[in-house]
């Protein structure tokens, strides 16, 4: 019986001690030092759980066929001759555009810094809604930092240790992102919606212009995500009479597949300031 | 399971297989499966530990029970504690009745075994409504299933392994 009680206070310390920990580790950023230390503790673990990803990726490679490897690198430079030209051209236009802007004193930067990163081949907790990328605090990887890739938005950074940092998606239910419509410029927030890998689009009114397959841009407000980056096209637009607002969902356009690399933005309030460390999923102006 | 009472103590080595098999555990939470399977997947680490604090309760208890909790917190990028209170309950549960479980027919076990599975997830999803106030999807219930019905088939082979000797 001894044993029993004993048992039962080393339980009640322990939780009174977890409890502690959890709610001083949701109010501030004292323990995010202890985490990016013991995070390289764990790092072997990560390291293995990487290896057969990376071994059905390297026997994917290996075994398919020349040709198709021809015939795939023929098509990328023609890709890459097409858009080169296209560079050029737009080039010209942004110069433009930094004129223009100049002219106006708009402190709007044309061009961010960008690094690329690669995805690290684990899956997370489902319940998270995050990635891991290879790049962290040792490359100046900052939280609340834009993360894309090149046909949309990925998320942002919500936290970094000194070579890896993990990015929250889109779809993650307490995450938002100011867009507005490409094709007419109206403004809306899209929210992630968990589970389904969709994004909800709340209150738009029933007599505004939105169709199914408008894409969403980002809109720059809130200053986290940089203006213009294609973030999700509309799937679906349900008008019922009887309620104020449209129902829109939408499809994130950004894939998260392993193996391909992912951009981080230097954009927005964090880069801004020096360290965002009073970040908090509720009280950014890019969160709902 | 079928439990050896004659095993000699050879300390070390259990621990060695302790860590080893935990270390499995947490690597097989992490590989990357095809989004289909990924909520069919149980809490490997969970289920480590609820065998080793049935068969070696004086070597896994809370302890081992918080740091393993808390490794899973480091590499989820979860909350710190967010693995570790459902998991130090759980332990508790075993080692307070683990004299019961271990009596237990297989299948009693499995039964018990998938109830623990099931509480561990649902303080897990618990903790998040309270702090980001939304469950999770409903098919992650799955891996609990998944988690039982492996214990299930292990033991069932453990046990038929023992007899033949």
């Amino acid at each position: 019986m001894k044993n029993a009680s004993k048992l039962k206070f080393r339980f009640f310390a322990f939780t009174v001690i977890v409890l502690g920990l959890m709610i001083v580790d949701y109010h501030s950023s004292y323990l995010h030092s202890l985490r990016s230390m013991l995070y390289s503790g764990t790092k072997p673990l990560v390291n293995v759980a990487e290896i057969p990803t990376n071994v059905a990726y390297w026997v994917q490679v290996v075994l398919q066929d020349r040709k198709l490897l021809n015939e795939r690198n023929q098509e990328v430079e023609a890709e890459n001759a097409r858009l080169r030209r296209k560079v050029i051209e737009l080039e010209d236009k942004a110069l433009h555009g930094q004129w223009i802007s100049e002219l106006l004193n708009s402190k709007e930067k044309l061009n961010e810094e960008v690094l690329l990163a690669k995805l690290t081949s684990i899956d997370l907790n489902p319940l998270t809604h995050k990635i891991v990328v290879n790049r962290g605090n040792n490359e100046d990887v900052f939280i609340g930092q834009p993360v894309v890739d090149y046909r949309g938005v990925i998320g942002q950074v919500t936290d970094t240790t000194s070579h890896n940092s993990a990015v929250t998606l889109l779809t993650d239910p307490n995450h938002s992102i100011p867009v507005r419509i490409r094709r007419n410029g109206l403004l809306a927030v899209a929210n992630g919606l968990g589970g389904s890998h969709m994004l909800s689009v709340p209150n738009i009114p029933q007599n505004q212009d939105i169709q199914v397959g408008d894409v969403l841009i980002t809109s720059g407000l809130g200053r986290r995500f940089p203006s213009g980056y294609p973030v999700a096209t509309i799937t679906s637009v349900t008008r019922d009479k009887n309620a104020p607002f449209l129902e829109v969902k939408a499809t994130p356009l950004a894939k998260i597949d392993r193996g391909y690399d992912v951009l981080l933005v230097w954009y927005g309030e964090g880069y801004n300031s020096e360290i965002n460390t009073e970040y908090s999923m509720n009280d950014t102006g890019a969160q709902r | 399971m079928i439990l050896e009472h004659n095993d000699s103590t050879r300390i070390t080595h259990v621990t060695f297989r302790i860590a080893v098999s935990l270390a499995l555990a947490t690597v097989l939470m992490l590989v990357a499966m095809p989004e289909q399977l990924v909520y069919f997947r149980p809490n490997f680490a969970v289920l480590v530990l609820i065998y080793w604090s049935l068969r070696r309760p004086q070597h896994v208890g809370l302890t081992v029970a918080f740091l393993v909790g808390l490794m899973l917190d480091i590499i989820n990028f979860t909350l710190i504690g967010h693995y570790i209170l459902p998991t130090i309950v759980v332990v508790y549960v075993v080692v307070r009745f683990g004299y019961r479980i271990r009596s237990m027919s297989v299948g009693m076990q499995t039964i018990t075994v998938w109830g623990l599975l099931m509480l561990d997830l649902g303080i897990f999803k618990l903790i998040n409504g309270f702090f980001y106030s939304h469950f999770g999807e409903f098919f992650m219930w799955m891996g609990t299933v998944t988690g039982a019905l492996m214990w299930l088939f292990l033991s069932l082979y453990t046990s038929r392994k023992f007899r033949r000797k």
